[in-house]
This record gives C-alpha cells, structure tokens and sequence, in this order.
C-alpha cells in the first residue's frame, strides 16, 4: 500500500474514532444549562405559559394534586406579573419593583406589601420573609443556571425526545433531555434543540411517597411588547384590600394560641 | 467523642434546616414541625404547627407550615359576613374569622 493512502486512511479512521466518542458521550449537559439560562437572562422582556402540577404531598391541606395554568410576564430587571388560574379559581401575583400584589380573584380580594427589589431579591426575600415564591417566579431569575446547580449537585445529559405539540403532533419540539440530581430532589429538563428553551420539568422529590412537580412550558415569547401597564394593578370594584401575613406574624399567634391554652 | 459527633451531626441538620431554599419553587423542609414540650404548638426554624382536633401532632403531608389553633382555610359553612373590630369578617359558632394571604394563600384568623 502505498504510504500517501495508508496516510488518508488512518486519518479516516481517526476522524470517524473521534466522531463515534463524541456521539457516545453526547452533547455537553452543563453547557445546554447554560445556554439555557444565558438565553433567558438575555431577554429582556418575555412572556411565558405552563401548565403545572404539584402532587398533594407537596402541597399543605390537599389530598388531590393541584393543576394550574399559569400566565407569566417579565420585565428585568424587577417587574413580574403571573395569572394562575387552577380549581380553586385565579389568583395574581404583581411585582412593579416597588410593591408585590396578591389579588385573589375568586373572593375579590387583595394584599399589597413593599417589596422595593429586583426578581433575584424578590424570590429571597418574599420565601424569607412571606414564606412562599409566586409560581414559576424562579424561571425568571438573572441566573437560572447557578440556581439549577444550587438545586442539583450532578447534570448529565439523557438523550433527546419529543414534546407533542400541534395537531397530530405535527408541531412536536425536539428536545435535550437533562438529568439533574440534587439532595432534596431528582429531575428531568427538557430544553428544545432549536431555541434552547425549557419545555418540560419533572421533579422528584425524595420525601416519602417520592411526590412530583411536573411543568409543561406551552408558550415562550422573548419578544413579547410587554408594557408597564401589565404590572400595575387597579383594584376591581368592591375589592376588599387585608393583610399579607409574613412567617414570623403567624408563629407570633401560634405562641399566643399556645399561651392561652395554659 | 459519641456525644461530639451527634452534636456536630446535629449543628448541621440544624443548619441544613434553616437555610434549605425552595427546590424548583417547592418549599424545603426548613418549616419541617417541631415537638414541643407539651405536643401541643410548636415553632420550627422559621414555620409553626399546632396540635390536630384530637390533641395529636398535626400529620404533615407537605412542609409548609400548618395554621395556629383555630386559624382554618376554609370558613365553616353557615357563616354570614359581618363588620366587627375594624373589619370584614364571617362569623360563624360564635367565632369572627377574617381573611389574610399567608404564604400566598387566603387562610381565614380568629378574631378576638
């Protein structure tokens, strides 16, 4: 053989060896992560729709799992606004930078407390102080992908998979499937292929019964004209305005109760 | 050496407990219940339960906080909206209730 040919060969097959590893070891997870999270960060104003399903045993006072279709918009850094509307009726969360509503529309009725802070202070210091994080309010951060490996000590990449969609599954997104494992739960990504968006979360929890969070992102719109109006809110007629009670309010009435039982 | 190692294992439970962030917007166990001396209410890290109807620790299914003695979600049936102390509130079997949004939630206090 001649050596030109043996040459080309044996580049040949280096170049197919290292083609074959690279399928074997599939794409990089933690990058996907982070184009993922690099992407939302970059947008400025963007609107987004899920469906979501949290099983009771994560949920207090509730033996069924509660679905919500939540309605979310954004505008960094620090105005957020979501509609979740589930069996129990809807409810609003709005955050104008200065103060953070909860309207319940069923009961027709509002809290409204200061909350001068951008989204990343605003999912720490609502759980801080209120003891709760508005729905999906945690996909809205600046940085999604330190908050994913706050959660998740290891992510490693599953293979690919498609999310129904459209009519006869025509509009179906193909997807990265992630898995992260985390200390207090387990969970599935799926991150479209071609815009490198969140479409679909599963988490496992590790409490008893292993219950589940699952989130359906329907709608990404990162150039959504979204407007200041979206985060100012008027109350309705008849709106009866009460208080929003923080953590430490009610462990104060907990003791109080406690005392006069003595 | 025993009781120091139980106690290190304990300083970081403890510490697990208290800064345990919610997990994909689920709230950890930090508000996990406590028992109390006499099992009646206990205050966790930063969360309280209360004892069940029946005087036994409230179950918990999930880990956000269940509500002080006589605080409900849900108002008993029967009930009719009256103004007293200052506020809108239902009154039913003696008992003023009104509304306040704990934990993002509309869950009804005792008026006293």
């Amino acid at each position: 053989m001649k050596p030109a040919l043996t040459r080309t060969m044996l580049v040949l097959a280096l170049l197919a060896g290292s083609r074959l590893s690279a399928t074997a070891a599939g794409p990089n997870a933690d990058q996907i992560l982070h184009q993922m999270s690099a992407k939302l960060a970059g947008a400025r104003t963007f609107t987004f729709e899920a469906q979501r399903e949290t099983d009771p045993a994560l949920l207090e006072g509730r033996d069924v799992p509660e679905k919500a279709r939540v309605s979310i918009a954004v505008r960094r850094p620090n105005q957020f606004a979501a509609r979740g509307v589930s069996s129990g009726g809807a409810r609003q969360f709005i955050a104008d930078g200065r103060t953070l509503t909860i309207f319940n529309e069923k009961k027709n009725h509002y809290a409204q407390v200061p909350m001068r802070t951008t989204l990343d202070g605003l999912a720490d210091k609502l759980d801080q102080e209120y003891g709760f994080v508005p729905p999906l309010l945690e996909f809205t951060v600046s940085n999604l992908y330190r908050d994913f490996h706050e959660q998740a000590r290891s992510v490693r990449y599953l293979g690919t998979g498609k999310m129904p969609a459209g009519f006869l599954g025509l509009g179906s997104v193909e997807c990265h499937r992630l898995a992260l494992k985390g200390p207090q739960a387990d969970a599935e990504l799926w991150v479209a292929t071609g815009d490198l968006l969140p479409r679909k979360l599963v988490a496992t929890f590790h409490r008893a019964g292993h219950p589940q969070l699952r989130i359906d992102f329907l709608a990404w719109n990162l150039n959504a004209p979204v407007t200041a109006a979206q985060f100012q809110f008027t109350p309705p007629a008849g709106a009866q305005k009460i208080e929003m009670w923080t953590t430490h309010q009610m462990e104060a009435a907990a003791r109080k109760s406690a005392a006069k039982k003595h | 050496m025993k009781t120091f190692i139980l106690l290190i294992a304990l300083l970081f439970s403890v510490a697990a407990t208290v800064e345990a962030r919610p997990v994909y917007g689920v709230a950890g166990p930090r508000r996990a219940a406590v028992a109390g001396p006499d099992r009646a209410v206990v205050a966790g890290p930063r969360g309280v339960a209360v004892a069940g109807p029946n005087g036994a620790a409230v179950a918990r299914t999930g880990y956000v906080a269940p509500l002080p003695r006589g605080y409900v979600r849900v108002v008993p049936a029967g009930h009719r909206t009256v103004f007293y102390r200052g506020y809108s509130c239902f009154f039913v079997a003696g008992i003023y209730y009104r509304a306040v949004i704990y934990e993002g939630e509309t869950v009804y206090i005792v008026v006293d």
